[in-house]
């Protein structure tokens, strides 16, 4: 085939791929929620769709251990292979980054936050995951009951009910939604009688609603990058105290020595610096968590959008670029958290003697 | 002589104001984080053509300085998602 | 599958594992517009459709990898 017959049909197809998604494959226009929507409930606690999503990535992660280590070869193939591979190769990033003596302690922290954030955000990835789901009704507003001001009209195609679909029509026109024209202060009558008179002419099998998916991506909760955060800067500290001991370490925070010498100038300054440090502290954890959580929901965000507006083409691009933003916020994370455990633990006065093992000689 | 037809804008209300926030903040946001990763990354460059052995320390350092710009970026973000859809 | 370049074997992959969580997925809804359990076979034609997917896909990612090295191997 020559060169410029090629470039015809992949540009024909280009065009006829385009043309056929942005017809009959596209999604409802994009509803973005913020908080993750509970599933069911035990006993009163709310389980949402993320915990979901949290326990296969953790049965996952267990399984690809246990089978991977079951019978230990000297000579490893197979998934032990793999699995020693990747541990390996993260191990020498960080002994680059942390120097050989201090490694060990930080390697098994480090290594978890950067497996399972890489897992948790390759696993949202998958189809299935924040698209299919039940949906929950429009309801009026009672105590406590809300009404939705947008919602879909989930229907059929081809006597299955395929949730999340696109309406095929020509014209292309928004995909099935209800608006409901409500005013600003309307009644709980007044919304109750504009539900009715937006759906009483559904189909036997079409519902309307807000779709609340099963599963969605861990990390679009702020409260798993949130717990991860807490949990590194814990074991920041943590790494620091046990470094150095409690009072050498905590001399970063409260340094009143130049104070209690005599040097009232330099000693306020000291104190100062010691209380912005602590404030540091804890603006590195909101810095971690929201970077995080930002991320992935920019990219789900990203998704939905890109759903609705040019389905087929579009969206490849936009899911290679989610898989190595998953890579890299995983990456980051653990990267981050090993730098600051470095800074804890090499401590505060340690500039003055000589950089015998300087930690991050180019390998 | 109604006030609306001479002035439009007014018309814009306050669902429109909402808009019209979110949109500043992620632009706002988004200006300046998108050059100090221009920057840093250029800067990178440099060093790299001095010193192309030194490839991985550079690479991991500028990935680390990169995160600590998107951040910012991120959070701009999230001010502008919790304006449009929260508020 | 046996021969084709590495490529086209990982779109084969690929197209496995979504359309096992999609039949799992789409065969639970089915059935439970029939049998009217919503939406109890709709969770488990998912995870069905998911364990399938994870499981095949692994199988056949595993016979890639040792596919790739014995063609390194010189001959």
């Amino acid at each position: 085939m020559s060169k410029k017959s090629v470039t015809i049909i992949i540009t024909i197809g280009t065009i006829v791929l385009l043309l056929v998604g942005f017809l009959s494959l596209r999604s409802p226009r994009p509803i973005v929620e913020l908080k993750a929507e509970t599933v069911f409930q035990i006993g009163g606690f709310p389980i949402a769709n993320t915990i979901i999503t949290s326990w296969i990535v953790i049965v996952l992660l267990t399984a690809f251990c246990f089978f991977a280590f079951r019978r230990m070869e000297l000579v490893p193939r197979g998934l032990q292979n793999f699995a020693e591979m990747a541990m390996e190769g993260f191990y020498n990033l960080v002994v680059t980054t942390a120097g050989e003596k201090h490694a060990r302690r930080f390697f098994p922290v480090v290594a978890t936050i950067f497996f399972y954030v890489l897992v948790a955000n390759w696993l949202g990835l998958f189809p299935g995951v924040a698209t299919i789901g039940k949906v929950e009704e429009m309801r009026a507003e009672e105590e406590g009951g809300e009404i939705l001001e947008k919602g879909f009209v989930f229907d059929k195609v081809g006597g299955m009910n395929v949730i999340m679909p696109g309406v095929p029509s020509w014209p292309p026109h928004e995909p099935g939604s209800i608006d409901l024209k409500l005013a600003e202060d309307a009644t709980p009558a007044e919304k109750e009688a504009a539900l009715e008179e937006a759906t009483k002419d559904l189909g036997k099998d079409e519902k309307a609603g807000l779709l609340v998916p099963f599963l969605r991506s861990v990390n679009t909760d702020i409260n798993s990058p949130l717990a991860l955060a807490l949990m590194s800067a814990i074991f920041v500290e943590f790494w620091g105290i046990s470094a150095l001991g409690f009072l050498r370490y905590g001399s970063k925070f409260v340094n009143v020595r130049r104070l209690l010498q005599g040097k009232i100038l330099d000693g306020f300054i000291d104190v100062f610096v010691g209380v912005l440090e602590f404030f540091a502290e804890v603006a590195r954890i909101v810095s971690f968590t929201f970077r995080l959580f930002g991320n992935i929901l920019a990219g789900e965000i990203l998704f939905l959008v890109i759903l609705f507006l040019l389905p087929v083409i579009a969206l490849d691009l936009v899911y290679g670029m989610e898989l190595f933003v998953g890579l890299i916020q995983a990456f980051i994370f653990a990267m981050l958290t090993l730098v600051f455990g470095v800074v804890a633990v090499s401590g505060h006065g340690d500039e003055h003697e000589t950089k015998e093992e300087s930690p991050a000689t180019p390998s | 002589m109604d006030l609306i037809n001479l002035f439009p804008l007014l018309a814009i209300g306050d669902i429109g104001m909402k808009y019209i926030a979110a949109g500043f903040a992620i632009a706002g946001g988004g200006l300046a984080p998108a050059l100090a990763i221009g920057m840093l990354t250029g800067k990178a460059m440099e060093a790299l053509g001095r010193n192309p052995e030194a490839q991985p320390v550079i690479t991991t350092n500028m990935i680390l300085g990169i995160a600590f710009c998107e951040a910012i970026a991120i959070y701009a973000l999230v001010v502008a998602v919790m304006i449009g859809f929260v508020f | 599958m046996g021969g084709l370049p590495p490529a086209f074997r990982l779109v084969g992959i690929g197209w496995y594992v979504a359309l096992c969580i999609v039949l799992g997925a789409g065969g639970g809804v089915w059935l439970d517009r029939r049998f009217d359990l919503d939406p109890l076979l709709t969770l488990v034609g998912l995870f069905l459709g998911l364990g399938l997917a994870f499981y095949g896909g692994y199988l056949m990612l595993l016979d890639l990898l040792s596919a790739i090295g014995q063609r390194r191997r010189p001959r």
